[in-house]
């Protein structure tokens, strides 16, 4: 204060050199004068206390700034909290007018920023500098304070400060994401992608970009906030993210965006095109966009070359908020951003879609061409098999003078391969439909026992030799189901216990009523089956090797089908066995509630 | 005349085989597996195998690793019959020691043909 006074005095004599003449007296009223103007007419508040920290005198600023009486001031009795930046209340020995009496000089670097807090929370920064004065004995007589008001420029330091932040979180959400992605393609999984690849995945999946979103509310002072992307073809709103109060808010935010249309979002087809021209839409309360409180709403387009990909929705209370310029250069710094990401969720979604379907055709096709590999080379050996018999017995029958006993043994002969070949290709049949994706069922309402009977009657006609007792319940409720496959689950257990009989050992069919079913049971006597074997009786007959002994035709009849069908028609279908003595199959058939 | 062993699991061909030959002086000698086949090759010496691929328990290409795995059987000569009719199949009979192969359904000609060649090559008899 003292290099100032002298400044000051100088720049007094100066004057007074020029205009005044030589005047003691006069020079001092005129310093006098001069001091109490500046003093009264600084825009910084300045404070004088003695060196006990009395007020003696405050200039018209330092009780219009804080809004303070000059008693007030004199007697600490303000309604403020001294804080520090941080916002921690200052103890009474840190307040800058003890620190100064202390003999500390706050000036320029070491002036400091204190925030004045009121009893409402409202919050003023200050910028305070300082000095003690000293009498000629180096005594401290007093102190100098002055303080000016910052607030405005702090608080636009911190919004800068934050909107940077803002910027470089929204940078590395994306770059995150960006190596997210590429740690998380998830090609081998389950996911049904043949559908619409852009929707139900995306609020699980990209929940994540909240921090997009996080920081520009906080900067704007909203509390809700969505980036939804519009699908370009239907207009349908996918939100991609949503900060709201809660995650059940965010929910319901979800909901009310997920599937939408835009225009019926915006209830005109008017807000639409006017946010296809790249405008922004504020709409009050009396828009109600969804079940929502009413709200001060705005919508940002996202475009990306000049197409509307998206909409950036950030919604207030019902008062119309103030937004800066810098606000508004916020939103669409976060709508730009927001375009960018919402092209690399579609060209990461696009990408995945494609290579799924690539890879499932892949897959698929690698499938089928195996499968009709397989097929094609059991079917010609089991083809070329049958026809070993055929073509070499006729033609020593064509060749060689045979007596009428041997032609008609080889001609026995002939017949059973030609047999065999109209097996192998009912059994291909079979087999054809045993693929089909989904087996059909033709129900009508049938008794078993009558379908027991004509397969029997059929076996007993191709298999002379072999003996089956029938068992037949005297009556069995009609019941519904399709007469053709459950004539072929019979017959195909039949066949199995023939297949597994000794030559002239008894088969045993039987039928009975169990409750709400009907039970058959189909019984050999042949040398049963190992633990392991009846354990996958049922399972499907693999055909990926051609080397394996697996016959196409019905002399190993396939049980899975068995096992199938009758399932199909809601019963079950089981087996038991004693190595040795023979086995028991068994199914049931329910007589209501065909699936 | 010949000595030969089939070994074929299809009754019906084992048959077959045997009426297609049974005017010629050659011996026949039938095994329905792998197993058998090895054994009535150690018995009988044979001049020449046929012998079909896919069999149970010991298929066509075990038992033809197991005759050369044999210094005094390795020399008899292996053909393969066999429903598969394609040319990995047959590659692989070769890999396996056959010097050659007869695709079902077969001829008597193929027969005569194959006997005629690999037995008046090894064992000149009349």
């Amino acid at each position: 204060m003292s290099r100032d006074n002298n400044e000051h005095a100088d720049i007094i004599q100066h004057n007074e050199n020029i205009t005044l003449g030589s005047s003691t007296t006069l020079v001092q009223d005129i310093q006098a004068n001069l001091y109490r103007t500046l003093f009264e007419m600084l825009p910084s508040g300045v404070l004088y206390y003695d060196a006990s920290g009395h007020l003696l005198a405050a200039n018209p600023a330092a009780q219009r700034i804080p809004g303070l009486t000059l008693d007030q001031l004199r007697n600490h009795n303000t309604p403020f909290l001294l804080c520090d930046k941080e916002g921690r209340t200052l103890r009474e020995e840190e307040w800058p007018l003890y620190r100064i009496l202390a003999g500390e000089t706050l000036q320029d670097a070491t002036a400091i920023d204190v925030t004045i807090r009121g009893p409402e929370q409202q919050e003023r920064h200050m910028n305070v500098s300082g000095q003690a004065l000293y009498d000629p004995d180096e005594q401290v007589r007093g102190a100098i304070i002055t303080f000016q008001d910052v607030t405005i420029q702090r608080n636009s330091l911190t919004h800068t400060q934050r909107s940077l932040n803002a910027i470089l979180a929204m940078a590395d959400a994306m770059v995150q994401h960006e190596t997210d992605w590429e740690a998380t393609v998830p090609l081998e999984d389950e996911r049904e992608v043949a559908g619409a690849p852009l929707e139900n995945e995306l609020l699980e999946e990209n929940m994540f970009e909240r921090p997009l979103l996080e920081l520009p509310c906080r900067l704007l002072d909203c509390q809700r906030a969505a980036i939804v992307l519009i699908d370009p073809q239907t207009e349908i709103l996918i939100p991609i993210t949503i900060v709201g109060i809660s995650p059940e808010y965010e929910r319901h935010w979800y909901n009310s965006l997920h599937g939408a249309r835009l225009h019926s979002l915006l209830g005109s087809q008017e807000f639409v095109d006017r946010l296809r021209a790249g405008e922004m839409l504020s709409l009050d309360g009396s828009h109600q966009l969804f079940r929502d409180l009413p709200s001060y709403k705005l919508i940002t387009p996202i475009l990306k070359n000049g197409e509307l990909i998206g909409i950036f929705l950030i919604a207030y209370s019902n008062v119309k908020p103030t937004l800066t310029s810098q606000d508004l250069a916020i939103i669409h710094a976060v709508a730009k951003l927001a375009a960018l990401l919402v092209e690399r969720e579609k060209a990461f979604h696009d990408r995945n879609h494609a290579l799924q379907m690539l890879q499932n055709a892949k897959s698929e096709l690698e499938r089928t061409s195996k499968v009709k590999g397989d097929f094609l080379g059991i079917v010609s050996h089991e083809f070329r098999t049958a026809l070993t018999g055929i073509q070499g017995f006729s033609e020593i029958m064509r060749d060689k003078d045979l007596s009428v006993v041997e032609m008609k043994e080889f001609a026995i002969d002939i017949h059973t391969d030609a047999r065999r070949l109209v097996r192998l290709i009912t059994g291909m049949l079979d087999m054809d439909h045993r693929e089909a994706p989904h087996l059909q069922l033709n129900p009508s309402w049938l008794d078993l026992n009558a379908i027991i009977i004509d397969v029997v009657a059929r076996m007993r006609q191709t298999n002379p030799d072999s003996v089956i007792r029938l068992q037949l319940a005297n009556a069995l409720p009609i019941l519904r189901g399709d007469y053709e496959k459950l004539a072929s689950v019979v017959a195909n257990l039949l066949q199995n216990a023939n297949l597994h009989s000794p030559p002239g050992a008894e088969i045993a069919i039987s039928s009975q009523i169990e409750g709400n079913v009907v039970h058959i049971c189909v019984r050999d006597y042949g040398a049963g089956l190992s633990a392991v074997e009846l354990e996958r009786v049922f399972e499907p007959r693999t055909h990926s090797d051609p080397h394996s002994t697996f016959h196409i035709e019905d002399t190993q009849p396939e049980l899975s089908i068995v096992r199938d069908i009758v399932q199909m028609h809601g019963g079950q279908a089981w087996a038991e066995s004693v190595p040795g003595k023979g086995s028991i199959f068994h199914f049931t058939i329910r007589f209501t509630n065909l699936r | 005349m010949a000595r030969i062993v089939f070994c074929e699991d299809e009754v019906l061909i084992q048959k077959l085989f045997r009426v297609m030959l049974r005017s010629t002086d050659h011996e026949i000698y039938l095994a329905s597996d792998g197993i058998e086949g090895l054994e009535l090759v150690e018995r009988v010496r044979p001049d020449l195998i046929f012998t079909d691929i896919s069999m149970p328990d010991c298929d066509g290409y075990q038992f033809a690793d197991a005759v050369k795995a044999r210094s005094y059987l390795a020399h008899i000569p292996i053909i393969f019959v066999s429903a598969f009719a394609q040319q990995a199949e047959m590659e692989e009979g070769f890999r396996h020691g056959g010097v050659s192969y007869i695709i079902k359904p077969f001829s008597s000609a193929d027969l005569y043909e194959k006997i005629e060649r690999f037995c008046n090559q090894k064992t000149p008899r009349t």
